[in-house]
């Protein structure tokens, strides 16, 4: 029923109603920016980047097939939005230092200081595992358990597919238990 | 998330279940979809089956109980404290505006689309009026509301394309999203009531008192009185015995309204559009935040919360050949009291004027002239015919100077702050460089002999070149009047990569705030225009920090963020021995709990938080805690730092002192004293996630006198009595609360020599030489010859310098520092700890000050050392 009305109001947009567009936009601002907010990581970009994406909607409303929902092709443009801003980002202020890890599964950093925490308490060591995470790692969580969304729309933000998520969280989840195992241990 | 069901029973132990292998592929196949189960992401037979087979398998239920709590344990985690992700306010509309304003075309050509898909229903429902079931697919709306998004629309073009200012582009672009902003706030108020609408304009001014006072309508002259509300479009004439006493409301839809109350005199000339526009004549502002007021010639005055004079003096032609008439206003801009305003000439002149300073021009002139109004003009009446004729400035300024770059290249358009002592206090002017890299002040600025203070920052955009800080300079006198400074070099910018690692080796997402550490002085001095936040990598660039630092310098970062203590931390500079490291890499400290006792219960209190190894007062992070009926506060994260309790009231701030009881454990004790005792007046640094940080904002020449022309003659000397010019001296003060308030002295004459008149208990004297490498500390009392009634010299240290040997010189990622107790003392509470010499050049330590050294390096081995002056001692 929801998504009904909504690719209604899409019909709308097609057909130049700026103020169906502003509801679009009020629909979907809270999804749309919490994950614009875990993967550039911080309010300023994550508020530009959701603009991007809805502008970046409109501009592609022709393109929009009500036979299908949009929540999907929305997420998508969402997702696409925010690794453009941050490639953008990234490009423009901090250029790549040489001998640093790239974007491998996980980091490889020792775990001295971390045991030594050990009698820290337990959120606040899951947050700092989980914050040690890598990106890749980190956001199929992140956008599960904090955003609430689901392998599907995970799926159409990331541009993976269902099982890549399923895998991709599964293995995030193995590597955080078992640094939180030698946390627990130490 | 606290709110979270526990799972039905203890989750087994990890080990126990890496032993626990699926019995059979059925198993195997089950355990591959228990974690799905545990996130509900199954079909509904899925899900049955998997809940069948776990209720008959203990191993899978087991396994099942694990995954149950990854869930649980992960959403808590996530719940517990991360930021809820909802866009500030307004956002829809925003989007809206922003669409609007960068894509005009496109909104009106979605609009006609709209309105013509609209007739296209409207004729299909007039064929078709005796059958809905027809009706095309298209959602029907009301003519009304398309022709509201065509005039936004229009207006947004309109207003976009219609701009023939470029150069205030950056006021209008805020202007037009605000006024986007309201017309969407209408349009939304019209829909919701379905009635029709008809968006003009907006009352922009409202009369409060008028007399003759006029605006022009389609060639007739209507008289206004009180209560009268003028719109956008509407041009105003108040005749020369006239007067207007009005309210402007602007197009801001967040900023307090009216945003100003304005009085006109005497032959003024305005035009109301969403921005104030004076054509000429003059008016006194009284705004109550930020606004704009453009003048008739395109030149844009930017104003903040304060009260200002501004006159347009029209110098031929009527305001109805004003067009014609552009560039030829003399302009002046008054800042009585309040803040700076800021004057953007079209030609891209501008110039910054504080309180009790006049910025003007006048027709040919091409820059901007600041100075001091020697006796301000008062709050009261103005008359029409008081508005004074802005003179020309004097064939000879009274002060001169060129900025260059290291090649020697004139350096156009920097930003140059020159300061100078006057009988009131120091006073300071803001100018800018033209084409050939010089500035003046005019004749009348007050220049006094001695030496003026300079600071420089790069033109925008100029980001191989530093900023020169804040130092003084001697003056030399100029034949035919008027004085002349050395010219000011802005070295090559430091550009420094860097890596902020969390207290747990994580990747972390910071603000880092450079800064210029006087260890001697104890003062830090922030630069807030070079701060800059990390990527979630944790990676910064910092760029524009100046690469040569008398040695009493250090530049540093501050770094914050809301998980981890504030680190202060030195950086090294490119000449440095700390240059042979890679990239800055920093771990920031991991907060501490604490259970604090002593709190007035049963509220919410203010802790401020010192940041640790900075001098006490320079920089606070501030906590609110909430305390228990019986005062205690628990789970509280803070730093390092000392701690203090703010009582006291708003107008009668207060601090109490927080001592440590024990580990985790801290006391409210001691006496209550007033907050200005301890504390300085902090400016607020914003962070990341409202993470913020107030630091103090300080100068060393702050409070810099004229030369007295009594006092006593102070004689500078080197070691073999020599004169030394140019030696920058301070009286030191002990504060009561601990540290040492220093006063700028002057400078030393070519001679030698310095009058000074020292406060009563100013007992010591601090003297730098002109590029800082020598300092020297004395008491005043041991200077003074009773029997001669005058001071006796105050002799230079000699210097000499340090050669690392070859099986010392570090490599890799090792860091070696040449650290020494300074003799000359830290006036702040206490040094940084190590010290990185700038003029290390290579593995040569020169103009070491003579005395004991400490050579460390990072692998903890440590070479005492002494320095003797006039050699230079190999280090082994």
């Amino acid at each position: 029923m929801t998504q009904r009305i909504e690719n209604e109001l899409m019909l709308r947009v097609q057909a130049g109603d700026l103020e169906a567009f502003e509801q679009l936009v009020e629909r979907y601002q809270n999804m749309v920016y919490g994950l614009a907010l875990s993967i550039v990581r911080s309010p300023e970009d994550a508020e530009e980047a959701a603009q991007d994406a809805f502008v970046k909607l409109f501009r592609a409303r022709h393109q929009f097939d009500a036979a299908r929902e949009l929540e999907p092709w929305l997420l998508r443009i969402a997702g696409n939005a925010c690794r453009d801003r941050l490639r953008r980002r990234r490009a423009s202020a901090l250029p790549l230092l040489g001998g640093e890890e790239g974007d491998d599964h996980v980091q490889q950093v020792p775990d001295r200081r971390a045991a030594s925490e050990a009698q820290k308490s337990l959120q606040q060591t899951i947050r700092s595992e989980l914050d040690r995470l890598s990106e890749r790692a980190r956001l199929p969580l992140e956008l599960k358990y904090l955003r609430g969304m689901s392998n599907q729309q995970i799926a159409d933000s990331l541009g993976i597919s269902i099982s890549n998520v399923k895998l991709q969280l599964a293995r995030a989840k193995d590597i955080l238990a078992s640094r939180l195992e030698r946390v627990m241990e130490a | 998330m606290s709110d979270l069901p526990e799972p039905m029973h203890q989750p087994p132990d990890a080990r126990e279940l890496r032993q626990s292998v699926p019995e059979s592929s059925h198993c195997a196949r089950m355990r591959g979809l228990l974690r799905d189960f545990a996130d509900a992401d199954l079909s509904p037979a899925l899900h049955a089956e998997v809940e069948s087979h776990v209720h008959s398998c203990r191993a899978c239920g087991l396994s099942l109980s694990r995954a149950e709590f990854e869930v649980l344990r992960l959403r808590r985690a996530f719940g517990d404290g991360w930021v809820p992700a909802a866009p500030r306010s307004g956002f829809a509309r925003r989007t809206l505006a922003r669409l609007l304003f960068e894509s005009p075309e496109l909104a009106l050509e979605a609009a006609a689309a709209a309105e013509a898909a609209e007739a296209e229903a409207a004729a299909a429902a007039r064929l078709d009026d005796d059958d809905d079931a027809v009706r095309p697919p298209i959602v029907r709306r009301d003519a009304p509301k398309i022709d509201l998004a065509r005039r936004v629309v229009a207006r947004a073009s309109a207003e976009l394309h219609a701009d023939r200012r470029a150069s205030i582009q950056r006021t209008r672009r805020w202007l037009v999203y605000a006024g986007l902003v309201s017309v969407l706030l209408v349009a939304a108020c019209g829909l919701i009531w379905q009635s029709v609408i008809e968006v003009t304009a907006h009352v922009r001014l409202s009369v409060v008192t008028a007399d003759q006072v006029w605006r022009s309508a389609d060639g007739n002259l209507l008289c206004l009185g009180p209560g009268d509300g003028l719109s956008e479009g509407a041009v105003l004439r108040i005749d020369d015995e006239g007067a207007l006493d009005a309210e402007w409301y602007d197009a801001s839809v967040i900023g307090e309204q009216p945003a100003a109350q304005l009085r006109l005199r005497g032959g003024s000339d305005m035009h109301v559009e969403a921005q104030l526009q004076l054509l000429h004549g003059s008016m006194e502002v009284l705004s109550q935040r930020p606004m704009s007021v453009l003048l008739g010639d395109g030149t844009t005055v930017e104003l903040g919360a304060g009260l200002y004079h501004i006159s347009a003096t029209e110098q031929m032609g009527p305001y109805d050949e004003l067009l014609a008439s552009a560039g030829r206003l003399g302009v002046r801009v008054e800042v009585h009291s309040g803040e700076v305003a800021r004057l953007d000439r079209e030609s891209g002149n501008a110039a910054v004027i504080s309180a009790g300073q006049v910025g003007r021009y006048s027709r040919g002139m091409t820059g901007i002239a600041v100075e001091n109004q020697p006796q301000p003009v008062g709050v009261g009446p103005l008359a029409g015919s008081s508005v004074r004729n802005p003179a020309e400035p004097s064939e000879q300024p009274d002060l001169r100077g060129v900025v260059l770059d290291t090649f020697g290249a004139p350096v156009a358009s920097a930003s140059v702050r020159v300061s100078f002592p006057s009988v009131a206090g120091l006073v300071s002017r803001h100018l800018s460089t033209d084409a050939s890299g010089a500035y003046e002040l005019p004749a009348g600025s007050g220049v006094r002999p001695g030496y003026a203070l300079l600071e420089v920052a790069p033109p925008e955009g100029r980001v191989d070149l530093a900023f020169l800080p804040e130092d003084a300079r001697a003056l030399a006198a100029v034949e035919g009047g008027g004085f002349e400074l050395p010219s000011a070099t802005l070295g090559r910018s430091l550009l420094l990569r860097g890596r902020i690692l969390g207290g747990y080796h994580e990747r972390s997402h910071a603000r880092v705030l450079p800064c210029l550490y006087d260890e001697a002085l104890g003062q830090v001095w922030p630069w807030l225009d070079g701060a800059v936040t990390s990527d979630h990598d944790g990676r910064f660039v910092l760029s524009g920090l100046p690469t040569r630092l008398p040695p009493h310098q250090i530049a540093c970062v501050i770094i914050y963020q809301s998980l981890g203590d504030v680190l202060f931390q030195a950086i090294p500079l490119p000449d440095s021995a700390a240059a042979a490291a890679s990239d800055l890499r920093v771990s920031l400290p991991p907060l501490r709990d604490l259970v604090l006792r002593g709190l007035p219960p049963s509220r919410s209190s203010i802790v401020l938080e010192e940041v640790a190894g900075m001098p006490s007062g320079s920089a606070v992070r501030r906590h609110v805690v909430l305390a228990d009926s019986s005062g205690v506060a628990t789970g509280m994260r803070v730093g390092r730092g000392r701690l203090w309790l703010e009582t006291g009231t708003v107008v009668r701030p207060m601090l109490q002192p927080i001592a440590n009881a024990g580990p985790g454990l801290a006391d409210v004790a001691g006496e209550q004293f007033e907050r200005s005792a301890a504390l300085p007046p902090f400016q607020v640094v914003p962070g990341i996630q409202g993470n913020s940080l107030e630091v103090a904002i300080q100068s060393r020449f702050a409070d810099a006198r004229v030369e007295p022309a009594g006092g006593e003659e102070l004689r500078l000397h080197n070691l073999y009595g020599g004169q030394v010019p140019k030696v920058q001296v301070y009286s030191l003060k002990l504060r009561a609360g601990g540290g040492v308030h220093a006063r700028f002295l002057g400078l030393s004459r070519p001679d030698g020599t310095l009058r000074v008149a020292l406060d009563p208990g100013e007992t010591e004297l601090l003297a730098f030489s002109g590029d800082g490498g020598v300092s020297a500390r004395v008491n005043v009392a041991s200077l003074r010859d009773p029997s001669r009634n005058r001071l006796d010299p105050l002799r230079m240290p000699a210097t000499g310098s340090a050669q690392l040997h070859e099986v010392l010189v570090p490599s890799g990622h090792t860091l070696m520092t040449v650290w020494q107790p300074l003799d000359v003392g830290h006036c702040g509470a206490r040094p940084i700890g190590y010290r990185i010499l700038c003029s290390v050049d290579g593995w040569l330590a020169r103009d070491l000050p003579a005395g004991d050294y400490q050579v460390l390096d990072e692998v903890g081995r440590s070479f005492r050392v002494q320095i003797l002056a006039g050699t230079t001692v190999e280090i082994r």
